[in-house]
C-alpha cells in the first residue's frame, strides 16, 4: 500500500496537491482531537451522572425491598448484594456494637466474602472509637488515603482495601457500620472512591435507619398481634368449652323439660298441660259427647285378705299399665285410679276417640283381664274378672286448686258411668242408653231392659261385644 | 425418552449462592429445552468472578447430570431477557443434536507460553475427524498472573501458533475470557474438569452452521498515520514522534497531561483494505490503549500486532447502536433466507463498551435481544477482546462484539 502521509516528493507539479493533502490531513488530525475530547468531556459528565444515578437505583431498589423484607437479616443481606452489584464493590459488611467492649464493633451481615472467611470475621471485634469524633462520622479511604493506624486496622480484621464506612443510628445513637469497599481501583471501570459514592451510602444507611425502625415497630406488632391472637384463641378456647358447658346445660334441661312435660302429659291431656304451662292455670271446659269408662275388679276385697298387700299392688299395677296402653292407643284419657277401680273418658281432647273407640277399649280391657286370670292359680282366679259401665254424655273436664294438680271430670254422666259399672256383670261390658244409640251399628248389643240403679231409678241398660 | 430432534435451551440466574445459582440457571435451560437430566449433549457455562467456580459448577452438574461442559468466566451474561454484568450472573446453555458431532479441545498453559499454547490447541483440532467442515468457538483465559500482578495474555502469538499448524482459518469466533474489571484469576470448565491458564475450543461439526456478525463500534476520526517504533504491544513511535506525544498534540492542551483519560480513549485502527475507499467496518482492526508508558512515552495496547510500518489512524468510539440492530436482523434473514432453521446464537460482546464503563447510554446487547426476540435460544458473555476473522485472519478485536448464528439444514429437522 502507498504510504498516504509521505509528503516529501520534490515533483514540483504535484506541490499543490501535496499541500492540499496536507491541510486536509491536519484539519483530520485537529477534528479528531476536537471530536474525542467532546468525547472525555461527555464522558466525564456522564461518569457524574452514572454515579447519582446508580445511587438513585439503589435506593429506588431498596425503597421496593424495605417494602417487602419486613426480616430484618434478610433486608440487611439483600441491601448489601444491591450495594455490591450496583455500586460495583466488592464486598460490604454491616458490624454492630459488641456488647462486651465499648466502641468496639462486630461484623454480622457480609456480602461478597467467602463462607469460612465470614466465620472468621464474626469473632473480629475492631475498635471504631476513633470514627465517632467528627459531626459526621463516615471514613472514607481510597489510594489517596493518608496511612492511618485505624484504616490498617478494618484492613487488617475485616479485609477491606479501599472503603467507605457509614453509621447506622438507632433512636440517634450510633449502633452499627455499614462498610462496602473495592480491593482495588482500576480506571475507569473502578474509579477511586469519592464523596458521592460515600453520599450514597449515607443515603442507604437513613433509609437503612428508617427501616431498622419500621422493622422493630414491626416486631412489636407482631408481638402484640402474637399476643392477641393468643388472647383470641384462649377466648375461643373458653367460648367453646362455655359452648360446651352451655349445650349439655341445655340437653340437660331439655331432657328435664322433656321428663317434666311427659311427666305433666301422664297426669295431664296435652292441651290442658300446655295451656297450664302457657298460662299457669287452666280452664274448666265442658264436653257434649264425652264417654266415660269404669273398671273394677270382682271381690276385691275378698282377694285383698289373700294375697300380701305389696303382691296386690303389684297385681294391680301390673293390669292398670296394660289398661292405661289400651285406652292411650284407642285415644282416650286416663283420669284416676279409686282402689282396684280404673277411669277414663274418651272425647275431651284432641284426639278423635268416638264413643264406640272407648267400648272397643273396654272390651280388650276385658278380654285382657281375661286371658291374665287363666295364668293364675285356680283359687285366684276367680277374683281376676272385670265388670266395665260405659256411657256417653256432657262432663266437665279440667284441673283445680294450686298444688298437686289432678286433671278430673264432673257431671252426672261420671255417676252414670259408675253406675253402667255397678250394674253389669263379671266379664261383661255394660252400657248406656246414650252410649249404645251412638254405636248401635258397630257392635253387638245384648238388651238387658230397664234395670234400677242407685239415686237414678230405671235405667236401660246393654251388654256389648264385638260383631 | 431420547429426542429425535435438535434441542436447545437457555438459562439464566443472578441468586448469589453459587450453586443455587448454577442450579437454577440449569434446570431452566434443561425445561427450555425439554430435555430430561443426563440427557444433555452439551453444556456450555459462564459466570461472573463473584460466584465461586466449583459451587457454581457443582450446581450446573446437578441440575442437567452427565454432560460435556465447556465454558469459563464472564464479566457478565445473558439470555434472550435478561442481562447484567459485574454481578452474579451466570448462564447455561443446554444442546441435545443427534446430527452434530460435539468435540471439545482443552489446552493448558496460556500463561506460560502463549504461541506454544496455540500450536497445542491446533494440533488437537487437526487430528479430530469432524463431520465435515468444523464449526469452532475458541476461547481463552485473558488472565495472566503468574507473577502476581497482571498482565493480559495477548492473543496474537497465541492466534500465530495456531495459525502455524493449521495454515489457515476454519469457520471460527470466540472471545478472550475475564470474570470482571479487575482481572482478578478466572477459570474454565471443560468436559468434567475445572482448569486456569487454558485455552479451549469447541468444534460442532455435522448437520450445523454458525454466522456470524462483528459488531465494530469504532469509526476513522483522523488521517492516517505510521507507526514507527514499537516493543511488544508497547508502540513507542508514531510518525518518528513519540506516541504519547503524538497523541497529545492531537488531543491538545485540556487532555495532554490527563494520562488516564488519553489511556481510555485512545483507540488505533488499522484498515486492512483501500485506505482512501469507502469506510467498512469489516476492513479495520481496531486496538485499544490499556496503558501509558511514561517512561518511553508509548502506548500500550491492548493486543501487539501493530509492527512499525503500520498505518493506523485515530478511532472515534460511537455511541449510535443502530447499526448493531441492523446487523443481528440482516444475518437471521440471511440465513433463513437460505432455507436455514436457527438453533441458538451467541454474542460476544465487549465488557469496556457495556453502558456503565463506557459512560454509554444503550446496551448492545439489550439491542441484540430485542432483534433476536423469542426466535431462537440466545447467550451473551461479557469478555476481554473478541475473536473473528478479518480479511481472512482471525483477530482479536476490541470495543466490538460478535454475533454468532448456528443453524441447521431446514429439511433435517
Amino acid at each position: 500500500m502507498t504510504e498516504p502521509g509521505n509528503h516529501t516528493s520534490t515533483d514540483n507539479r504535484n506541490e499543490p496537491l501535496q499541500r492540499e493533502m496536507l491541510y486536509y490531513k491536519k484539519m483530520a488530525d485537529a477534528v479528531a482531537g476536537y471530536n474525542i475530547r467532546m468525547d472525555s468531556q461527555i464522558s466525564l459528565l456522564k461518569r457524574g451522572l452514572h454515579q447519582k444515578e446508580n445511587g438513585f437505583t439503589i435506593l429506588s431498589l431498596l425503597h421496593g425491598v424495605f417494602g417487602s423484607h419486613i426480616q430484618v437479616d434478610e433486608l440487611l443481606t439483600e441491601t448489601l448484594k444491591l450495594i455490591n452489584t450496583t455500586l460495583k464493590m466488592d464486598r460490604s459488611m454491616i458490624a454492630w456494637q459488641d456488647t462486651e467492649k465499648q466502641g468496639f464493633f462486630l461484623p454480622a451481615q457480609m456480602m461478597g466474602v467467602e463462607m469460612l472467611e465470614a466465620d472468621a470475621l464474626r469473632k473480629k471485634s475492631t475498635d471504631l472509637s476513633g470514627l465517632f469524633n467528627t459531626s459526621t462520622p463516615s471514613l472514607l479511604v481510597n489510594k489517596d488515603s493518608p496511612v492511618d493506624p485505624l484504616i490498617e486496622s478494618i484492613r487488617a480484621n475485616w479485609g477491606f482495601q479501599y472503603f467507605i464506612a457509614v453509621p447506622i443510628r438507632t433512636d440517634k445513637v450510633i449502633s452499627g457500620w455499614m462498610l462496602a469497599g473495592r480491593e482495588k481501583e482500576a480506571w475507569p471501570f473502578y474509579p477511586p472512591l469519592n464523596a458521592g459514592d460515600r453520599d450514597t451510602l449515607f443515603a442507604i444507611a437513613s433509609f437503612m435507619e428508617a427501616a431498622l425502625a419500621n422493622a422493630r415497630l414491626y416486631d412489636k406488632l407482631e408481638k402484640a398481634n402474637q399476643e392477641l391472637e393468643s388472647y383470641n384463641r384462649e377466648l375461643e378456647s373458653r367460648v367453646a368449652e362455655r359452648t360446651r358447658d352451655l349445650q349439655q346445660r341445655n340437653q340437660d334441661l331439655a331432657f328435664e323439660k322433656k321428663r317434666s312435660d311427659d311427666l305433666l302429659l301422664n297426669i295431664l291431656p296435652a292441651e290442658t298441660a300446655e295451656e297450664l304451662k302457657t298460662y299457669g292455670s287452666s280452664k274448666a271446659r265442658m264436653f257434649e259427647q264425652a264417654t266415660v269408662m269404669f273398671t273394677d275388679f270382682v271381690n276385691f276385697t275378698t282377694l285383698s285378705s289373700m294375697i300380701p298387700p305389696e303382691q296386690l299392688v303389684s297385681e294391680l299395677d301390673y293390669c292398670f299399665r296394660h289398661f292405661d296402653e289400651i285406652i292411650t292407643r284407642w285415644g282416650m284419657e286416663k283420669i284416676k285410679t279409686i282402689g282396684d277401680a280404673h277411669m277414663s273418658v274418651g272425647g275431651i281432647t284432641g284426639n278423635t276417640c268416638a264413643p264406640a273407640d272407648v267400648i272397643r277399649a273396654g272390651l280388650e280391657i276385658r278380654d285382657f283381664v281375661s286371658a291374665y286370670s287363666r295364668e293364675k292359680p285356680d283359687h285366684l282366679k276367680p277374683f281376676f274378672n272385670l265388670r266395665v259401665g260405659v256411657h256417653t254424655g256432657i262432663v266437665v273436664a279440667g284441673i283445680v286448686g294450686l298444688k298437686k294438680f289432678s286433671y278430673d271430670i264432673w257431671g252426672d254422666t261420671v255417676n252414670m258411668a259408675a253406675r253402667m259399672q255397678s250394674s253389669s256383670e263379671p266379664g261383661k261390658v255394660n252400657v248406656s242408653e246414650s252410649t249404645y244409640q251412638l254405636t248401635s251399628n258397630d257392635f253387638s248389643f245384648e238388651p238387658r231392659g230397664k234395670i234400677s240403679a242407685k239415686n237414678k231409678g230405671e235405667l236401660l241398660m246393654f251388654f256389648v261385644e264385638n260383631k | 425418552m431420547t429426542p429425535t430432534e435438535t434441542r436447545f435451551g437457555v438459562g439464566f440466574s443472578e441468586l448469589p449462592n453459587a450453586f443455587q445459582a448454577g442450579f437454577a440457571a440449569g434446570r431452566d435451560a434443561l425445561l427450555q429445552a425439554g430435555l430430561e437430566k443426563d440427557q444433555v449433549q452439551l453444556c456450555m457455562l459462564f459466570c461472573t468472578s463473584r460466584q465461586d467456580a466449583g459451587e457454581f459448577f457443582r450446581g450446573v452438574r446437578e441440575a442437567v447430570g452427565e454432560a460435556r461442559f465447556f465454558g469459563g468466566y464472564a464479566n457478565g451474561a445473558g439470555n434472550n431477557t435478561s442481562m447484567g454484568y459485574d454481578g452474579y450472573q451466570t448462564v447455561v446453555g443446554v444442546m441435545y443434536a443427534p446430527d452434530v458431532q460435539v468435540d471439545i479441545f482443552l489446552q493448558e498453559g496460556i500463561a506460560f507460553n502463549e504461541f506454544e499454547t496455540g500450536k497445542g490447541l491446533a494440533r488437537q483440532i487437526n487430528e479430530a475427524r469432524f463431520k465435515g467442515n468444523p464449526n469452532i468457538i475458541l476461547l481463552f483465559d485473558a488472565v495472566n498472573r503468574l507473577e502476581g500482578s497482571f498482565r493480559m495474555n495477548y492473543g496474537t502469538p497465541f492466534l500465530n501458533g495456531m495459525k502455524e499448524i493449521l495454515g489457515s482459518w476454519p469457520n471460527i469466533a470466540g472471545a478472550r475470557m475475564l470474570g470482571d474489571m479487575k482481572f482478578k484469576p478466572t477459570h474454565q470448565w471443560v468436559n468434567g474438569e475445572m482448569t486456569q491458564n487454558s485455552a479451549l475450543a469447541l468444534c460442532l461439526s455435522g448437520n450445523i452452521r454458525m454466522d456470524y456478525a462483528v459488531m465494530h463500534g469504532c469509526k476513522p476520526a483522523s488521517a492516517y498515520h505510521t507507526v514507527t517504533a514499537t516493543k511488544g504491544a508497547n508502540i513507542l513511535e508514531i510518525d518518528h514522534k513519540p506516541a504519547l506525544e503524538f497523541v497529545r498534540e492531537i488531543l491538545g492542551p485540556d487532555m495532554k497531561d490527563n494520562l488516564k483519560e488519553i489511556k481510555y480513549f485512545v483507540t488505533l485502527g488499522r484498515n486492512i483494505s483501500d485506505p482512501w475507499a469507502e469506510f467498512n467496518p469489516a476492513n479495520y482492526i481496531n486496538r485499544m490503549c490499556v496503558g501509558v508508558d511514561t517512561k518511553s512515552n508509548g502506548l500500550f495496547m491492548a493486543e501487539m500486532d501493530f509492527e512499525p510500518g503500520t498505518q493506523i489512524q485515530l478511532m472515534r468510539r460511537g455511541f449510535q447502536m443502530d447499526y448493531v440492530s441492523d446487523q443481528t436482523t440482516e444475518l437471521i434473514d440471511r440465513v433463513r433466507n437460505e432455507g436455514r432453521k436457527p438453533v441458538f446464537a451467541m454474542y460476544f460482546n465487549c465488557a469496556g463498551r457495556a453502558a456503565s464503563y463506557s459512560d454509554n447510554t444503550d446496551e448492545d446487547m439489550r439491542i441484540v435481544q430485542q432483534a433476536v426476540g423469542d426466535a431462537f435460544p440466545m447467550m451473551g458473555f461479557y469478555e476481554a477482546g473478541e475473536l473473528a476473522k478479518i480479511g481472512g485472519e482471525l483477530q482479536v478485536l476490541d470495543w466490538t462484539g460478535i454475533f454468532c448464528l448456528f443453524s441447521q439444514e431446514a429439511s433435517h429437522d
